[in-house]
């Protein structure tokens, strides 16, 4: 086992060099539009066009030759040096730090609310196999799959912010912190506070990441992320599930004159429950990577997916490079402790030959 | 002042996409019904636009080149634009009243590789009397653009209705702009030496009505839309009555809620970030429009094209070349990041700047460890041939020629400086001055802006909050001034506590938030404008004279069509497509139809020196277009 799991650590770190290799190089071959709008102004300018280009390389990083880029680029990540973000000014690391949280914000409660009901919703289509009940409820979660994330998330928006009026329809970035800057669980501030501009109130509210404003305004995208995940997780249940339905013990069980509920939740979902166990970890893992780009877009939210995406369309290489290298490397230790997990949970497993 | 550097940087860019203008309300747009009846319609009626067909007493055409084939030229146009297609399905079916058959391809980046060209494969470039240069490959016929295209609508072109002689760009054979290969037929560059050299506005104004009466005769492209921006505004935020117009660079000093006090806050929403702390390399309207709330500038140009002094006055020594700049006498700049002062600003400061960042001295280059200094304004600043201090508050620039309007031209027009000291403490690193804690937090702006920084998200969600400067130098000037007292509305300026940019880069999410009230100014997308001025009682709509003309360009290179490489051939286009459709209708009454490369609203149009094609056309309009056809000797007109 400790082999098995050094080998892979190793496997993961290779992973890992040529992913961002890639990256590396097919950023390189993109042509900068940033350097040919240089290269144009200077034409127009009248301005030596060489120099020009040659300066605008020295601002983007990308004057020097390309194995020296290369080589400085792999040890400035593995020395944890992220460079500098020209998209948002800042230092990669900054961006990092300073969007994450927000997609965790959604992305988690989504992910474990879709594990939960999508669990439920599988086990109970499979105790009532090809009743009218098993396709309503397969309907259900298949509808919320079906629907572009980026669609539902404007219809809600638009009924629920703009006619009904329950929620702001702009995402409110300062409420999760304090007037410095920082992040707080919960706290409270007045009227001065940036949260709250263009307000006049007496007296204080409450800021940080569990005030109700908060709250409410992570409602819609939870809940837009959460119907796309919940039918992954309810046909897998289900499938599961229907594994030990009928199995030996299930039967015994029932002819103890065991209740359905008793058998649901302690007959099968108990060995169902092992593989979702370790889905439900690897998706939880996966977190960063599923800073939902459009889903980010739509209701505004200052995330990783939306810091990635504009990375990728401003060619602000660092910051691309960072926002793969992340989920990347997660998505991989993710497997690992997948496969731990399952060596772990059920004893039958067993990696020591491999 | 706020807006003043992005006056300048826009003043700077020569071209956009028409569709990304749109971003900021669409270029070349004319407001309200108002003016829609008193123009668009009024002309509609007398055309018959959509009351008739003024070709329907004539047979239908069909056109053939040299060769014997259907003149069947391309049009590329820019797929992100929601009017482009239209506009050019309108056009396809203008050309068909000559005969010519047109076909439409949308393209995602006009200004890419589109707008290129290059030389023909069994050409030797070192034999071109010019070029490569920029977009211009060289001679026309012996070159072609990078992409197969014939017609191209999508881009606008600043007019520069202040100073028309920076248009020249455009128009020479050996411009970096030039991809579509126009060869004027006169001494373009010459009329243009003439009109900056002339010595009175009598003498300028001859010169340009050449100019633009040769462009509307060889039309090397016609001049399609000039237009407007549409701003949306809180009901309770004024505006005073010169926002209309072009070069209004004062917005936020004439601006507040309700009555003119202090109080309350600004949220401008926009679908655009910031990206750029570094003043002297700053080539973007959306962070320069931020970082104008944190500091001033040099001056900025108001609606008649007088200097506003802000940090300084600028007054000519008498002979259009030496140039005096005097600097009001209380601006201090902010700390160091360590909390240091960097004291007064003085003249040593902006001469240091000019000399080494903007590379005016010879060495400037050896200040840095970069090859060239870090500056986006080299072109514009190698006007400048010497810069020198002459006071504690004053210096000069004494220009390598002689000109009259140098206080208009994007050099020191709305510059900001950066402290001696701040720039010293990092050079020779380029990188990390860019990249330093004083730069990125602006903590050098001490009381040179009317706010403070506050905070900022980074990204397209993102947001750059500023508050209230009690310190802002301005206030002392609406007494007494050693440079130009101002009026007492500086005495309180600015009047909001806390102004922020909100950013929402989805632009359905932006509309529904301000229509949700969430913010006090948007720029207005085509296709709301209308339902915010009619339906929306919260929201006032302005709008903004726009520079920018919006041009259909004609591929003169040798892969473009015999029907736009024939000055007749672009006559006959001129003369068809149907401009008061294309406003009017297909862009909703937000453009009006342009004449030439200044718009109508500019001092500088002369209505006598230009032809005007494309509107109220007429059945003899379109019996010319067939005659000039028939008449040159490459085509041949056909009845079916």
């Amino acid at each position: 086992m400790k082999w098995y799991i050094i080998r892979r650590t190793l496997w993961a770190g290779f992973a890992t060099v040529i992913i961002l290799s890639i990256t590396f190089v097919l950023m390189d071959q993109i042509p900068s539009q940033q350097i040919m709008q240089a290269q144009f102004q200077a034409a127009v300018d009248g301005v030596d066009v060489e120099t020009a280009v040659q300066a605008e390389k020295e601002r983007l990083g990308l004057a020097k030759p390309f194995h020296e880029r290369y080589i400085e680029f792999m040890l400035n990540i593995f020395q944890g040096k992220w460079g500098w973000s020209y998209e948002y000014s800042q230092p990669v690391r900054e961006v990092i730090v300073q969007t994450v949280p927000y997609s965790l914000m959604y992305g988690f409660p989504a992910i474990v609310l879709s594990t939960v009901i999508g669990t439920v919703i599988g086990l109970y289509s499979a105790v009532n196999q090809y009743t009218t009940k098993d396709y309503v409820a397969t309907f259900l979660a298949f509808f919320g799959i079906s629907i572009p994330n980026f669609w539902f998330g404007i219809v809600l928006l638009v009924i629920f912010g703009t006619f009904l009026g329950w929620v702001d329809i702009g995402w409110n970035a300062a409420i999760v912190k304090s007037a410095d800057g920082a992040w707080v669980l919960l706290d409270t501030a007045g009227s001065e506070h940036p949260a709250f501009l263009r307000e006049d109130f007496q007296g204080e509210r409450y800021i940080g990441v569990l005030s109700p404003q908060n709250l409410k305004q992570l409602i819609l995208p939870t809940f837009v992320v959460m119907t796309g995940a919940i039918a992954s997780v309810m046909r897998y249940a289900r499938a599961e599930a229907l594994e030990y339905v009928d199995a030996e013990f299930v039967k015994t069980a029932k002819s103890k004159g065991v209740s359905n509920r008793t058998i649901v939740a302690k007959h099968i979902l108990r060995p169902a429950s092992i593989p979702l166990m370790t889905i439900m970890v690897g998706r939880i893992l996966g977190l960063i990577l599923f800073g939902s780009y459009l889903v980010e877009i739509v209701f505004g939210i200052p995330g990783i997916g939306l810091a990635s995406l504009q990375a990728i369309i401003r060619q602000d290489t660092d910051l691309v490079a960072i926002t793969i290298l992340i989920p990347t490397f997660i998505a991989i230790m993710g497997n690992l402790i997948e496969d731990i997990m399952y060596a772990i949970l059920d004893p039958r497993i067993d990696y020591g030959d491999r | 002042m706020p807006q003043g550097n992005r006056g300048r940087l826009g003043r700077r860019k020569l071209m956009q996409i028409s569709g990304a203008g749109i971003a900021a309300g669409l270029a070349g747009c004319f407001g309200g019904d108002e003016n829609g009846n008193e123009n668009g319609n009024e002309n509609g009626n007398e055309n018959g636009n959509g009351n008739g067909d003024p070709s329907e007493g004539l047979p239908d055409v069909e056109l053939y080149g040299p060769e014997g084939d259907r003149v069947s030229p391309t049009l590329f146009y820019d797929e992100g634009d929601d009017t482009a297609l239209d506009i050019g399905s309108e056009m396809q079916r203008n050309l068909e009243l000559v005969g010519a058959d047109l076909q439409l391809d949308g393209r995602a980046e006009l200004l890419g590789t589109d707008f290129f060209s290059e030389p023909l494969p069994d050409e030797n470039p070192d034999d071109f009397e010019y070029g490569p240069v920029g977009r211009n490959a060289g001679p026309p016929e012996r070159t072609r653009t990078v992409n197969d295209w014939d017609i191209l609508i999508g881009i606008a072109a600043n007019s520069y209705p202040r100073t028309p002689g920076n248009t020249e760009t455009f128009w020479t054979k050996d411009s970096a702009v030039n991809a579509y290969g126009y060869e004027p037929e006169v001494d373009m560059a010459g009329l243009y030496d003439e009109f900056r050299n002339a010595e009175s506005q009598e003498a300028r104004q001859e010169r340009l009505n050449e100019i633009m009466g040769t462009l509307t005769d060889e039309l090397p492209a016609n001049f399609l839309s000039q237009g407007l921006d549409f701003w949306g505004f809180d009901q309770a935020i004024n505006t005073s009555d010169e926002f209309n117009l072009y070069g209004n660079s004062l917005g936020t000093i004439n601006r507040y809620r309700d009555e003119q006090s202090v109080g309350g806050d600004f949220v401008w929403l926009d679908g655009t970030q910031f990206s750029s702390a570094f003043l002297p390399e700053q080539d973007d309207n959306n962070s320069a429009l931020r970082t104008g709330l944190l500091t001033d500038s040099s001056y900025v140009i108001d609606t008649e094209d007088n200097v506003v002094p802000l940090f300084m006055d600028i007054e000519n020594s008498g002979d259009d070349q030496v140039w005096v700049c005097t600097l009001r006498d209380n601006l201090q700049f902010g700390t160091d990041a360590d909390g240091n002062s960097y004291g007064q600003m003085t003249a040593e400061d902006w001469v240091f700047q000019t000399e080494t960042v903007h590379g005016v001295a010879d060495d400037a280059a050896d200040f840095w460890n970069e090859e060239t200094p870090p500056s986006e304004a080299l072109g514009s600043y190698a006007a400048v041939e010497n810069v020198e201090q002459t006071g504690e508050l004053e210096f000069q620039l004494e220009l390598a020629e002689a000109d009259g309007l140098f206080p208009l031209r994007p050099v020191i027009w709305a510059e900001t400086v950066l402290p001696k000291a701040l720039i010293e403490e990092y050079a020779p690193d380029a990188q990390a001055l860019r990249q330093s804690d004083e730069v990125q937090n602006f903590t050098w702006t001490g009381n040179l802006g009317p706010y403070t920084f506050e905070s900022r998200t980074g990204g397209q969600t993102g947001d750059f909050t500023v508050t209230r400067n009690d310190e802002y130098y301005m206030r002392e000037h609406t007494q007494d001034s050693n440079v130009q007292v101002m009026d007492d509305a500086w005495g309180d300026a600015p009047y909001f506590e806390n102004y922020q940019f909100d950013v929402e880069s989805e632009q359905s999410t932006r509309v529904e938030r301000f229509r949700a009230g969430e913010a006090d100014r948007m720029a207005l997308p085509t296709a709301v404008i209308q339902e915010f001025e009619e339906a929306v009682d919260q929201i006032r709509v302005e709008d903004q004279q726009d520079p920018y003309i919006s041009f259909q360009f004609f591929n003169q290179r040798a892969n473009g069509s015999i029907l736009c490489r024939e000055r007749d051939g672009r006559e006959a286009i001129a003369r068809v497509i149907d401009k008061d459709t294309i406003t009017q209708d297909i862009q909703r009454g937000r453009t009006e139809p342009a004449v030439t490369h200044q718009p109508t609203w500019s001092e500088w149009y002369d209505e006598s020196a230009v032809d005007a094609y494309g509107t109220g056309i007429t059945e003899d309009d379109i019996v010319t277009a067939r005659d000039l056809l028939r008449d040159n000797e490459n085509f041949t007109v056909e009845e079916v």
